[in-house]
């Protein structure tokens, strides 16, 4: 199938008029495609004629010939809302709202660590590490951030965290291990909890989740029972990965991975870059962000 | 043409390491992106934007090197004469000889475009490099039996001394490193180092040259 010479000449002014689009490749590239039958319509050499569909040359020939003129049509009717592609200064402003980027404390601005690829157990144990550290004022500014990117409102300002705390390998039962609780007091000197199953390369254990949600409930039992339930926020149980693959799929629809919700790492490191505040940052927590993009990836 | 000015896209690529990580990431994804988990409905054109955004990169880059290659290769081989002895491989034939695809994505990842000339028996391929510091370019050579004579192409100081273990001879390290301000590679150093190239090549050849 292919646009007459006039047809395509007719169509400069919209090339020129948005010269970002570029309509004349598309054409060239359909006139290349090297489909038998595509090139058989365009070279009149069909030989379609099996038994039960005699008229397929002359069917398939029409068809072409109305696609061929009905695109001619709109193109020089201008009838396709034809958008011309956004300037290099509109992308990075794209690029920017979506990652954050703009921030200047963001950790894709760090130099990525190409050698270094810690294990499951490094990275909770580094969080836990980031997430604690400093005084009062940077280690609840910095739970509060998590809180956040988790989508709690335990994370806002107002929302009444007092005191954090936040431990690797927390123990969940006499057998399991939670990678990451982090444990805070409201404002109501209740306790909340939040935990974070962190997965790179293991699947999912069976029983696994459902002990971590009995301790979750425990950690809140005052605030559940003393909080109405249309008041009362969901369990934070996440399941985070660097992708929901079939197993994380299968392990959240049964029974007992009820209130369990997944994130993926890189939505959940850039989702915490847009909630830190700076004056909570550091080079080597952002160094340490830095790595587990890279690991996710 | 003193310089060869790069493609506003891929120049904010290489400046600005977050653009480089946000663009490395939607293209790496595939069809795996995901929409970030905390971006809010009025958001997600931005997101459609930053994914067209990231291709642009990949595909500006793409016709770059194209015209980096026409930039440097075929004035050389005008220069030496040799632009009738030399006879290109159509783009079939070539990917089907490298087995190597010239596609978009397969020329972002190498940042590597060649062309592959026949120069009487043997064959010759020309190409150039691009990363996000400098600009190289790529020389082998294969004799009517299919064995490498690039090792023993004395090329002069703009060149290394040795091919790499894929069998391709580079120009030196830093022969064409982009401006300061990121926007230009300088071609005299890549026109003089392909001269030099071709007309060795042709020497050893004993390629007929057109005056």
């Amino acid at each position: 199938m292919t646009l007459t010479c006039s047809a395509v000449d007719s169509l400069q002014p919209i090339a020129d008029t948005r010269p970002a689009f570029r309509l004349d490749a598309l054409h060239m590239l359909g006139a290349c495609l090297r489909h038998p039958v595509t090139r058989a319509i365009r070279d009149d050499a069909l030989r379609l004629d099996p038994p039960d569909w005699p008229t397929g040359h002359a069917a398939l020939s029409r068809l072409a010939t109305l696609l061929s003129s009905t695109l001619i049509r709109v193109l020089t009717e201008r009838i396709l809302p034809f958008e011309p592609a956004p300037s290099w200064n509109r992308a990075l402003p794209a690029l920017d709202r979506v990652f954050g980027i703009g921030l200047a404390h963001h950790f894709l601005h760090v130099t990525p660590l190409e050698w270094l690829r810690p294990t499951e157990p490094q990275v909770t144990k580094g969080f836990a590490h980031f997430l604690d550290a400093g005084g009062h004022t940077t280690r609840t500014g910095r739970v509060r951030a998590l809180l956040r990117a988790l989508g709690s409102d335990s994370g806002d300002p107002d929302g009444g965290l007092l005191e954090a705390r936040v431990a690797p390998e927390a123990s969940a039962n006499k057998r399991r291990r939670i990678d990451l609780l982090i444990e805070w007091t409201d404002a109501s000197c209740r306790k909340r909890g939040a935990v974070i199953e962190a997965k790179f390369d293991h699947r999912v254990v069976p029983g696994q989740l459902s002990a971590y949600r009995t301790r979750l409930k425990r950690i809140e039992r005052d605030y559940r029972s003393e909080v109405p339930p249309n008041e009362r926020e969901r369990l934070l149980l996440f399941l985070v990965s660097p992708l929901r693959d079939a197993g994380i799929t299968r392990a959240l629809r049964r029974q007992w991975s009820r209130d369990w919700r997944w994130m993926s790492w890189r939505s959940l490191l850039l989702a915490y870059d847009r909630s830190l505040d700076p004056d909570h940052d550091d080079d080597a927590f952002r160094q340490f962000r830095r790595i587990v993009w890279d690991r996710a990836g | 043409m003193t310089n060869f000015t790069l493609p506003e896209s891929y120049r904010a690529y290489c400046k600005d390491r977050a653009v480089q990580s946000a663009v490395d990431h939607v293209l790496n994804c595939g069809e795996k992106l995901e929409v970030p988990a905390d971006l809010e409905w009025d958001r997600l054109p931005d997101f459609h934007a930053a994914v067209l955004a990231a291709h642009q990169v990949r595909c500006d880059f793409a016709t770059a090197l194209h015209g980096l290659w026409k930039a440097v290769w075929p004035p050389a081989l005008d220069d030496c004469g040799f632009a009738d002895s030399l006879k290109p491989l159509s783009l079939h034939e070539q990917q089907e000889f490298l087995d190597y695809p010239c596609d978009t994505y397969s020329l972002w990842d190498p940042g590597f475009l060649e062309r592959v000339y026949d120069a009487g028996d043997h064959r010759i391929g020309l190409g150039v490099y691009v990363d996000t510091e400098q600009a190289r370019l790529a020389i082998w050579l294969l004799d009517g039996q299919e064995n490498d004579r690039t090792a023993a192409l004395p090329l002069g100081d703009d060149w290394n001394s040795e091919p790499d273990d894929e069998g391709y001879l580079y120009s030196r390290d830093r022969l064409a490193q982009f401006s300061n301000d990121g926007c230009c590679i300088p071609l005299e150093p890549l026109n003089r180092a392909a001269r030099r190239a071709l007309q060795e090549i042709g020497r050893i050849l004993g390629l007929p040259r057109q005056c």
